[in-house]
């Protein structure tokens, strides 16, 4: 009898925490993300996709913008002129336009805003997006003139990064607790260590509150949705198992898409003994890249064969140059002089990508001969003795940046190649204009370092959202990193 | 009794001196600069060196050593590079979560542990000792995080009682934030009720065996009274040092357990900054732990002082 009483109240209380849940209205959003932003939420303040992931689009608005499909729209900028010469941009800006806290936007905070991003003492992460202009000025409040040192091909692309956002100069300062920006969306509150939520501020949008919540673990960001908790997890690449039951579930919409990571295993080319050639070329034919992107991502993400992406019109498939062959990779390690075998390490950071492409990676290593220790470490070190030490043989990492096939000409970067071909190649896109031509050499690019074989390229990196069926308007692709939902709307 | 307990006060400032110092090195020797972390890969040299002395790290260790103790000699703390605002303030938010879910999963597990142990234990050798007993060693063994997940999908994703994670915020009210609490709180008590009952089963086991219970039982006493009134009185000794060993397990154990909750609590923060290189944070927070501590073992030695005149002689 006692224990009647006792599950009678507890279904009891169950029933009045079922029906707040039901209470939900369709006018709210709720995302369910990994990673909290830091340090706090101003984008031209730090390199964390975090914060971009929130206030991209939504809070903060550039010049440009990056659509879905990664090609270049105007944004703050209606449209523009280029001069001849391509060194001079005129910019015509939207009129009528006003920050969340009430102050007019016009051509003095565009210029603020660059001027601020390439100063100096700027702390700015993307700096060197900036470093083609000479000068930015007001031409009248409604227009803007960027003035160049050099032709700069990428520059309206290059507007449209996170990083290059327009601020006013009145709440520049504390934009990182206070985003105030010109999107369609205005910060309401941060909730440290829970959620970022946002408010409608203009009918540009359809949706009334948006609410990015942070769920570190992948399985609880699951749980969450089928639960009800979260409507959307934009990118569960954390745990791509978890995408395939919600796949075969008719009450929410899975996409698989791209974007611009390109997953390789870095070699230190300048560490012997794989500053030869023969060893580099040994390691990629010891890849199954294909079993890789089965096994640690349950076959999400396109194999890859160079270092571009392969939406991009200019890729060209090299996945047949170094293919899969334990044969020639012995061989090649014979010819060497390692044909007694060899040792190395791997150093993996944190994502899945990385940990488990390790563990595949070392097997398939194994077969050819070559001994691979893996060591785990944390995005701190990895950057620190990785990146910044050269300290390491070969790591795992997925470069995210878009078209950034020119870090093989960057002198001193972290996989330390150096090619006079390449180079030749780069200095000549810097010049062209032409987009055919351009495409031409970039497929030059790709393949130096191909036949080079400078890192062991794997895949590119899949984006896989998955949402509460009725919502649209979410990003399927990655083409940068934004959480865009300005056009997301519920329908029945 | 002053000269002990001024000694004692004076142990625990040099704890708390020695303390701060080994916590400020050994974050100055770990390996990772927060500037760059902030920063990227992308970053250029000049960015990086504008950024460290935005953050004041390019002053020497010793000059920032003294202003941090001096910052908190003064009760102010500093600034986190994550969310830019005081440590304090965050800190006292955080505690305001993991401070109930750590005394709620006491209560779970005390609540479940003493009836259990005692069962086992007037029930020696018999099948309810071997099922309590059974239970302990499964909970013993089920990692907490794990433990959790099961907790989720079954309450939260097939039933829909519970909420999967995350705090409401106590503003909601009492009620809602409670809730929100439980199933973390089962899920960090659990595994700690398993450890409760064995030892609540194994020291009433022991005082059964008492000459003073013999005694009881041939004047004559009910068993039940000899059981509640002389031997779980006598039991709770061992069991309650355990408990207070077990309240800084529970703190750790949150970090696990927040973790897979989403709850914005002290463990994540701590694990967060720790991830972020937010040191300043991490610092403060760790100063912070290691004051509670050392404050509840001053009060403890006071208190056996006042219960057990012994120890003032022996100190």
């Amino acid at each position: 009898m006692k224990r009647m009483h006792w599950s009678l109240g507890l279904a009891a209380i169950a029933l009045l925490g079922a029906s707040s849940a039901l209470a939900q209205t369709k006018d709210t959003l709720i995302l369910g993300v990994t990673l909290e932003p830091s340090p706090g939420l101003d984008p031209t303040a730090g390199a964390a996709a975090a914060i971009d992931e929130i206030v991209y689009a939504n809070v903060f608005e550039g010049l440009t913008r990056i659509d879905e499909t990664g090609a270049v729209q105007p944004q703050l900028a209606t449209d523009w002129a280029v001069s001849e010469d391509g060194l001079e941009y005129v910019f015509n800006l939207k009129t009528g336009v006003s920050f969340h806290d009430g102050t007019a936007f016009d051509a003095d905070d565009v210029v603020f805003s660059l001027d601020r991003a390439r100063a100096e003492d700027s702390t700015n992460a993307q700096k060197q997006l900036f470093e083609a202009i000479a000068s930015v000025d007001a031409v009248d409040p409604a227009t803007v003139k960027i003035t160049l040192s050099r032709p700069e091909g990428s520059l309206l692309f290059n507007l449209g990064w996170g990083d290059a956002v327009v601020v006013a100069p009145e709440s520049a300062e504390t934009n990182g607790t206070n985003p105030i920006g010109t999107g369609p969306f205005k910060f309401e509150q941060w909730v440290p260590g829970d959620r970022v939520e946002l408010a409608r501020f203009d009918d540009r949008v359809s949706l009334e509150k948006v609410v990015f919540r942070f769920i570190p673990d992948p399985s609880a960001q699951v749980a969450a949705l089928q639960a009800g908790d979260i409507d959307a997890i934009p990118n569960i690449a954390q745990a791509p198992e978890a995408f395939q039951q919600f796949q075969a579930d008719p009450n929410y919409v899975a996409v698989a898409g791209s974007t611009e990571g390109e997953t390789i295993l870095t070699i230190n080319n300048a560490r012997p003994p794989f500053d030869d050639v023969r060893v580099r070329r040994a390691i990629a034919h010891a890849i199954d890249r294909q079993a890789i992107v089965d096994l640690a991502m349950f076959g999400f993400g396109t194999p890859i064969g160079t270092h571009f992406a392969p939406h991009h019109p200019a890729y060209v498939d090299l996945t047949g140059n170094l293919p899969h062959d334990p044969e020639a990779a012995r061989a090649l390690l014979a010819e060497a002089g390692h044909g007694n075998g060899l040792e190395l390490t791997i150093k993996l950071p944190p994502p899945t990508y990385a940990r488990r492409g390790g563990e595949i990676i070392a097997a398939q290593l194994a077969e050819v001969g070559i001994e691979a220790e893996l060591i785990p470490v944390e995005w701190a070190q990895w950057l620190e003795q990785v990146f910044r030490g050269d300290d390491f043989d070969l790591t795992i990492v997925s470069h995210t940046e878009p078209l950034d096939i020119g870090i093989y000409g960057r002198d001193g970067y972290y996989f330390n190649y150096s090619s006079d071909a390449f180079n030749a190649v780069m200095a000549e896109l810097g010049t062209t204009a032409d987009l055919q031509q351009r495409n031409e050499l970039f497929g030059q690019a790709q393949r130096i370092i191909a036949d080079d074989a400078v890192n062991g390229y794997l895949f590119q990196l899949a984006k896989l959202g998955v949402w509460r069926k009725g919502l649209e308007g979410l990003w399927a692709n990655s083409p940068i990193q934004a959480t865009d939902v300005t056009q997301a709307r519920w329908v029945e | 009794m002053l000269t002990y307990a001024v000694r004692r006060f004076s142990i625990l400032l040099i704890t708390l001196a020695a303390a701060s110092l080994v916590i400020f090195v050994v974050l100055e020797v770990l390996p990772g600069d927060v500037a760059l972390i902030i920063l990227g890969d992308a970053v250029r040299e000049d960015t990086l060196a504008a950024l460290r002395v935005e953050l004041g790290l390019d002053r020497p260790a010793s000059t920032r050593y003294v202003d941090w103790i001096a910052g908190l000699l003064s009760g102010r703390s500093g600034l986190s590079h994550t969310y830019g605002v005081p440590v304090t303030d965050l800190v006292r938010d955080r505690l305001g979560i993991t401070l109930p879910l750590a005394l709620m999963a006491i209560a779970i597990s005390t609540v479940l542990a003493v009836p259990l142990g005692m069962l086992a234990a007037t029930h020696h050798n018999r099948w309810r000792d071997y099922g309590v007993m059974g239970f302990s060693q499964v909970g013993m063994a089920i990692p907490n995080f794990w433990f959790g997940i099961l907790l989720v999908l079954l309450f939260a994703v097939t039933l829909r009682w519970f909420p999967s994670g995350g705090f409401p915020g106590w503003e909601a009210g009492l009620g809602a934030g409670l809730w929100a609490l439980l199933l973390p709180a089962l899920a960090l008590g659990l595994p700690e009720a398993a450890i409760l009952a064995r030892v609540t089963r194994s020291s009433v086991l022991e005082t059964l065996r008492a000459d003073f219970v013999r005694t009881a039982r041939a004047k004559g006493v009910a068993e039940r009274a000899i059981l509640f009134r002389h031997v779980l009185r006598n039991a709770l000794i061992p069991m309650t040092t355990i408990l207070g060993l077990q309240f800084a397990f529970l703190l750790a154990g949150s970090i696990v357990v927040e973790n897979v909750f989403f709850l914005p609590g002290l463990g994540r923060l701590i694990f967060q900054a720790v991830t972020q290189r937010d040191l300043i944070v991490v610092r403060d927070v760790t100063i912070l732990l290691v004051a509670l501590v050392v404050t509840i073992n001053f009060v403890v030695d006071l208190a056996y002082a006042v219960i057990d005149p012994r120890p003032k002689t022996l100190a």
